[in-house]
C-alpha cells in the first residue's frame, strides 16, 4: 500500500468543496426532501453503489496506479434541491425516469497525481422494487391496515361527538385534544385526560374496534405517532430486499484529447435474500456483467477494438445496527470471470481470468463508506487490492450542521 | 269561450307539402300526445337549496410519492369527499364550530391546509403516518 496519508488533505478539500454549496441551498429545502432521504436510509452500501438516490462522491483505487475521483448524482435530486415543489406527487410521478437515473463524471489521476483523463457515465434502473415511495405494496398495506381502518371509524365518531358539544370553547379544547392524541409523539393513551380517554374507550367498545383497542391497551405509553413510524419502517424494510436492476454506460477519455479511451456497457442486479427483522443481519445477491471496449495496442491509431466480457456474482453479508437497522459493516464474497472477446494481443498473458474477490465495506461515519476490495487469481496466485472511499453529500451536510445523523443519511 | 277552450288543448302543426292520410294523422297525434303527457306531467324541479354559512377549501398536497398511492377523505356533516392525489376539497355551509374530519394514508408527506379561520390552520403528516385529524371552524 502506498502512503495513503498523502491523500488526506486532498480528500478533505474535495469533500468540503462539493459539500458547501449543498449546505447553503438546504435552508430553503422543504421537509419533504428529508422524508425522501429517509426512505432510503436503510439501504445497504452495496445497494447505494448500484443506484445512488442522491449524491455519492467516490475516490477509487486510492493506492493503485490509476486513481479516480468521481461524482455520482441523481438528476431528480439535483432538481429537487433547486425546486422543492418537484416533490409534489404529480411531478414525482412525471420525473420517475430522472429519479431512476444516475449521472457520473470524474477524473483519473496517475500514481503521481497527474491528470490522466476524464470519466463519465449514465445509469438507469430498469426495475426498482426497493423504493417505498412508489411501492404499490406499501401504499396498499397502509390503506388496508386493520388498525388504520379502525382509526378511521374512531375519527368519525370523535367528529360526531365534538359536533354535539354546545360550548365553543369546550369544542375547541376537544378538537385540540383529539389532534394531539392522533398526531403527536408526546401524547400517549396513558397520559390522556381521563374524561377524554373515557370517550375513546366507549367509542372503541361500542364499535368493536378491537385491533385499535389492543394497540392502545397493550402499549399505553406509546403514542400513536410512534406506532405509525414503527409500522412504516417495517413496511419499508419489507421491500428493501426486492429487485433492483440497472443498465449503464460509462466511458473514459485520453488525457490529451477528448476522445474515448474505453467504453463500458454494464448491467447490475441486486436482490435481498429473505426477509429480516429490524436489526437483524441480512444477505444480498449481487451480480453484474460488463462489456468493455478499449484500445487494441497492436494498432498504431487510437481505437476501441479490444473487447472484454466480464461478470461477477457474489453474496453480500450486511451487518446492521440492532437499534437503527442501518448497515455499518458489509462483507461480499464473489467470483468473477473476465475474457477477451476480440483482438487478442500477444502481450496478454491469458485470455480468460477467473478471480475470487472479497470486499469489505465499513461505514466510518454517517454515510461515508470505505470499501476495501481484494482480488485473488487462483491461476497465477496474484492478489490485487483496491482501496476506495465513498461518501454522500447529505451525510456530510449533517456532520457540518452539528452531527445529526439520524434521519438524513442516504 | 268555447273557442278559447279549444285553443288550450289543441296544437296546430303546419306540415307544409306533407299530406297525411287519416291513419297517419292518428298515429302522429297519438305520438305527440304521449310525448306531451310525459313532458307536462314530469314534476318540476325544486330550486337548489341556498346554503347558509361559509365555504372552506382544504388544500391537500402529497409529496414524495406518486398519484394514487395516497388517499385522503374529508367529512363534514356526513358528506364525504376523497382525494387520491394532490388537490382541493370544497365544503359549503360551514358555521362557527363546524368540524371537518380528515382520514387517510400516504407513503409520502401530506400537508393539509384550510383557507378559512380554523383550528388548526394546517396539518402535516410524515410518510406512513395515519392521516387523522379534526378542523374546527372559528369564523
Amino acid at each position: 500500500m502506498k502512503n495513503p496519508c498523502r491523500l488526506t488533505p486532498f480528500l478533505l478539500i474535495i469533500l468540503l468543496l462539493f459539500t458547501l454549496p449543498t449546505i447553503s441551498r438546504s435552508q430553503v429545502v422543504a421537509p419533504a426532501i428529508d422524508s425522501i432521504i429517509q426512505a432510503n436510509a436503510l439501504s445497504s452500501g452495496n445497494n447505494k453503489d448500484v443506484l445512488s438516490r442522491f449524491f455519492q462522491l467516490a475516490f477509487g483505487d486510492l493506492t493503485g496506479p490509476s486513481k479516480t475521483l468521481s461524482l455520482t448524482g441523481n438528476p431528480y435530486a439535483l432538481m429537487l434541491k433547486k425546486n422543492p415543489l418537484l416533490s409534489i406527487d404529480k411531478y414525482y410521478s412525471r420525473y420517475q425516469p430522472l429519479r431512476r437515473s444516475n449521472f457520473n463524471f470524474g477524473l483519473k489521476v496517475d500514481s503521481n497525481y497527474k491528470f490522466n483523463g476524464f470519466t463519465s457515465g449514465l445509469k438507469y434502473a430498469i426495475v426498482d422494487q426497493t423504493d417505498a415511495t412508489t411501492s404499490k405494496f406499501v401504499a396498499w398495506s397502509l390503506k388496508k391496515d386493520p388498525v388504520h381502518l379502525e382509526r378511521k371509524v374512531l375519527v368519525e365518531k370523535l367528529r360526531v361527538y365534538a359536533e354535539n358539544i354546545g360550548d365553543i370553547n369546550k369544542k375547541v379544547a376537544f378538537v385540540q385534544a383529539t389532534n394531539a392524541f392522533l398526531q403527536t409523539a408526546n401524547t400517549p393513551y396513558s397520559k390522556l385526560d381521563p374524561d377524554f380517554r373515557q370517550v375513546i374507550d366507549i367509542i372503541i367498545q361500542e364499535n368493536g374496534l378491537n385491533k385499535l383497542g389492543d394497540v392502545l391497551h397493550n402499549a399505553p405509553d406509546q403514542p400513536l405517532r410512534i406506532h405509525d413510524s414503527l409500522s412504516f419502517a417495517n413496511l419499508s424494510q419489507a421491500i428493501k430486499s426486492d429487485w433492483l436492476w440497472t443498465l449503464s454506460v460509462a466511458d473514459t477519455t485520453y488525457r490529451d484529447k477528448f476522445q474515448f479511451a474505453s467504453i463500458n456497457l454494464r448491467t447490475d442486479v441486486i436482490k435481498g435474500l429473505g426477509q429480516h427483522a429490524k436489526g437483524q443481519n441480512s444477505f444480498e445477491l449481487n451480480a453484474d456483467m460488463i462489456y468493455n471496449f478499449s484500445t487494441d495496442s497492436l494498432k498504431s491509431a487510437r481505437n476501441l477494438d479490444r473487447q472484454i466480457l466480464s461478470g461477477e456474482i457474489g453474496l453480500n453479508w450486511v451487518v446492521r445496527s440492532a437499534f437503527t437497522d442501518k448497515s455499518y459493516f458489509e462483507f461480499k464474497l464473489s467470483g468473477s470471470y473476465s475474457g477477451i472477446v476480440s483482438h487478442t494481443s500477444p502481450f496478454d498473458s491469458q485470455t480468460d481470468m477467473i478471480t475470487l474477490n472479497a470486499t469489505a465495506r465499513i461505514r466510518v461515519y454517517a454515510d461515508i463508506w470505505v470499501p476495501v476490495e481484494i482480488k485473488y487469481d487462483p491461476n497465477t496466485g496474484n492478489v490485487f487490492g483496491l482501496l476506495n472511499v465513498k461518501a454522500n453529500f447529505t451525510a456530510l451536510e449533517s456532520i457540518l450542521k452539528g452531527g445529526k445523523t439520524g434521519g438524513v443519511a442516504q | 269561450m268555447a273557442n278559447k277552450k279549444s285553443i288550450a288543448n289543441e296544437i296546430k302543426i303546419q306540415l307544409g307539402q306533407l299530406t297525411l292520410n287519416s291513419k297517419q294523422q292518428q298515429k302522429l297525434q297519438k305520438g305527440i300526445h304521449a310525448v306531451l303527457v310525459k313532458v307536462l306531467s314530469a314534476p318540476t324541479k325544486d330550486p337548489a337549496p341556498v346554503l347558509n354559512g361559509k365555504t372552506a377549501t382544504l388544500h391537500v398536497v402529497f409529496t414524495g410519492t406518486i398519484p394514487g398511492n395516497s388517499e385522503l377523505t374529508a367529512n363534514f356533516n356526513g358528506t364525504e369527499q376523497t382525494l387520491t392525489e394532490s388537490g382541493d376539497l370544497v365544503f359549503e355551509g360551514l358555521i362557527t364550530g363546524s368540524i371537518i374530519s380528515i382520514t387517510g394514508s400516504s407513503p409520502g408527506t401530506t400537508i393539509v391546509t384550510i383557507d378559512i379561520k380554523a383550528d388548526p390552520a394546517s396539518m402535516t403528516f410524515a410518510p406512513g403516518q395515519d392521516i387523522n385529524g379534526l378542523f374546527i371552524i372559528l369564523e
